[in-house]
């Protein structure tokens, strides 16, 4: 019987007669095919090397990348050379959960596995941001909630999903990750899922996680997420201010679920010395959130900056000239370095983006998306390594009549 | 197949192609009603107030080229604008939690965001130029030549493109813009290459030099809402277009840049 053609389709000797009768098209098929593979250029590859290490005199130096969305995996690896080549001994790197988890109890890792492997090659020590929400871990939201819900909305009753998830992450890279990030920013808005910022709520967040990410690497560090520098008063939609937010989560008793702070502070138009004050967003704000962490006698953990820097776009409000960016930085790292003894890690935003964005976050990057590397590299390459900075990347400005 | 079947066939597949068509672009050609888009009467544009000349915000309030361009937008729809200024990073998921209508903000058109984003025409290139006192040069007649561009820039990239395309040139890296646009200027190099929006700042402050100004690259930045308001956007294509042929849009940007 025939069932729509298919035992005429197998019908073998059929076939055996069709390529006997075609089999001079059949051989120039196949030869065609044969040489458009042999024309077609051959997919990069990126080998590992020799086992590196990052040899730097400042060891608190990171950056932070954005390997996640490359696609290249020649990129990744040359991406973590010049980290490497920097003096950054240290990289933050984002490990969405909706990537690695995008359907309940089905994890790729095949992205996550690509940047740990050459990140250890080059003798690179990763600090694991952790957020993004698949869509089946807001399933249980009522239906108006979830049409308004964006990858950064987490209901409470998946925070348990969201730890099963950390705990495996961190169980995997035990060794090579030691220090994990639960989530980014939960003080605006926009980074809690457009819900009211809620300190008890990522409290709640953090209790879920802290116990079953111990029980999978006991080596583990967990950090509170850094919160946004900004000034949002209290009932704002926007946001709510750091400083008050830490407050918050201390009160709440976060002090008993996290092991150490991360941290964002930027200089914005500012030098690194403009001293910090709760109503001002400059590089030493961080000062007032270690002023909160002691005062609820938290003296013992340590801080990791984990996103800094200025921007040297030549319009954006809030960025500098490049050439005060190179040396804010570099205060700034001293100043970090001798200053602070409860820092752990100071962390550039941003070294590279996958792509551009066309607009001014690009110049807080270290490296141009094609792998220019920007003055404020060169600057860094040769302050690690101990050697005077290149003075002549450009060109003095043109002056009339010389 | 007879002739007949096959003659029959080929006009059953050319009416349905027709009514496919005409229920396709018909439902296109006729965007729901002002009410239906913006039941409140209002057009919530978000903005990133620190981007000028686009939008700033200063003790008065927003101001800038996509605030005046927003403001007439709303006025020729017949609808009151209420700003929204927002933070880069969160653009687009305002317009998803629906706390926005449009953007306009600087936003390249993203082919990537083009399943979930409407992007309107394009109101604004923003891409480089070749600014020059020759107005002949290009970039194939760049080789022998001099071309000033800031270090570490798009340009810079676009310069590298250059070097691996035609004969040698000589390079002439600045720390910024301004300062590669002083040197085309002051006879330090044949050109300079910038993006549009430095030259046009530029040369608002130096009428008394009158160089060529050639557009190299494109970046087309345009407003944004959700795929699902396409309606709301073919409005607003229909204002801006309007505004492009009676002249006005570049009367607004004359105002800024």
């Amino acid at each position: 019987m025939t069932i729509f053609g298919v035992t005429r389709l197998l019908d073998f000797r059929r076939i055996r007669q069709v390529i006997r009768v075609h089999a001079g098209w059949v051989f120039r098929g196949v030869l065609f095919v044969w040489l458009v593979a042999q024309v077609a250029p051959p997919s990069p590859r990126a080998p590992l090397q020799e086992p590196q290490t990052v040899q730097t005199l400042t060891p608190h130096l990171c950056v932070h990348t954005r390997l996640i969305d490359e696609v290249d995996e020649w990129k990744i690896q040359r991406t973590l050379q010049l980290v490497r080549e920097m003096g950054a001994p240290t990289i933050v790197e984002f490990f969405p959960w909706a990537y690695i988890e995008s359907q309940p109890d089905l994890r790729d890792w095949t992205q996550a596995d690509r940047i740990v492997l050459h990140a250890r090659n080059q003798g690179i020590r990763i600090i694991a941001r952790m957020g993004l929400v698949p869509a089946w871990a807001q399933q249980d939201m009522p239906e108006e909630q979830r049409q308004l819900a964006t990858l950064n909305t987490l209901p409470e009753q998946s925070f348990d999903e969201f730890a099963e998830f950390v705990a495996a992450f961190a169980e995997r890279y035990a060794g090579t990750i030691d220090q994990i990030i639960i989530w980014n920013e939960p003080n605006l808005a926009f980074e809690w899922g457009y819900q009211s910022v809620n300190a008890p709520s990522y409290v709640r967040l953090l209790r879920a996680v802290y116990s079953p990410v111990h029980a999978a690497n006991p080596d583990v560090q967990v950090l509170a997420a850094a919160l946004a520098p900004t000034l949002e008063p209290e009932g704002s939609p926007a946001g709510l201010n750091d400083v008050l937010f830490l407050e918050q989560m201390y009160a709440e008793g976060a002090k008993g679920y996290f092991d150490a702070l991360a941290v964002h502070t930027y200089g914005f138009t500012l030098p690194p010395d403009d001293p910090p004050a709760f109503d001002r967003l400059n590089f030493r704000r961080v000062e007032l959130l270690r002023d909160v962490m002691e005062s609820y006698g938290d003296n013992e953990k340590d801080v990791f900056i984990t996103e800094t820097g200025w921007n040297d776009h030549p319009r954006w409000t809030n960025a500098v000239t490049p050439s005060d960016r190179i040396d804010y930085t570099l205060d700034a790292l001293r100043m970090a370095d001798s200053d602070w003894d409860w820092l752990n890690t100071f962390c550039l935003w941003v070294f590279r983006f996958p792509a551009p964005t066309l607009s001014y976050p690009d110049h807080f990057t270290l490296v141009t998306t094609d792998f220019n590397l920007r003055p404020i590299y060169h600057t860094l390459r040769a302050y690690s390594q101990g050697q005077a900075s290149e003075t002549n990347l450009y060109l003095p400005a043109p002056e009339p009549g010389a | 197949m007879t002739s007949k079947r096959l003659q029959t066939t080929l006009a059953g597949l050319v009416i349905t192609a027709a009514v496919t068509i005409l229920l396709w672009f018909g439902g296109q050609l006729t965007p729901p009603s002002l009410m239906e888009l913006l039941p409140q009467g209002v057009l919530r544009i978000g903005v990133d107030g620190s981007h000028p000349p686009f939008s700033t915000i200063g003790a008065d309030g927003l101001y800038g080229f996509e605030i005046d361009l927003g403001q007439r937008i709303g006025e020729l729809l017949g609808v009151s604008v209420h700003f929204v200024p927002l933070g880069f990073d969160g653009l687009y998921d305002a317009l998803r939690t629906e706390q926005v209508d449009l953007l306009l903000s600087a936003l390249p058109v993203d082919p990537q965001r083009m399943d979930a984003i409407a992007y309107t025409v394009p109101y604004f290139n923003a891409g480089m130029v070749l600014v020059s006192e020759d107005a002949s040069l290009t970039m194939e007649a760049m080789s022998g030549r001099s071309l000033a561009f800031e270090y570490g820039s798009e340009a810079h990239s676009e310069v590298n493109r250059w070097q691996r395309r035609i004969a040698a040139f000589d390079l002439l890296p600045y720390e910024s813009s301004t300062a590669a646009l002083d040197a085309a200027r002051l006879g330090y190099g044949d050109a300079a290459l910038v993006d549009v929006i430095a030259a046009r700042l530029y040369l608002r402050q130096r009428d008394d030099w009158q160089p060529s100004v050639r557009e190299i690259t494109v970046l087309p930045l345009a407003g944004a809402a959700t795929a699902q308001r396409r309606g709301l956007v073919i409005l607003i294509d229909r204002v801006i277009q309007t505004l492009q042929q009676n002249g006005e849009l570049d009367a607004i940007m004359a105002r800024w840049l």
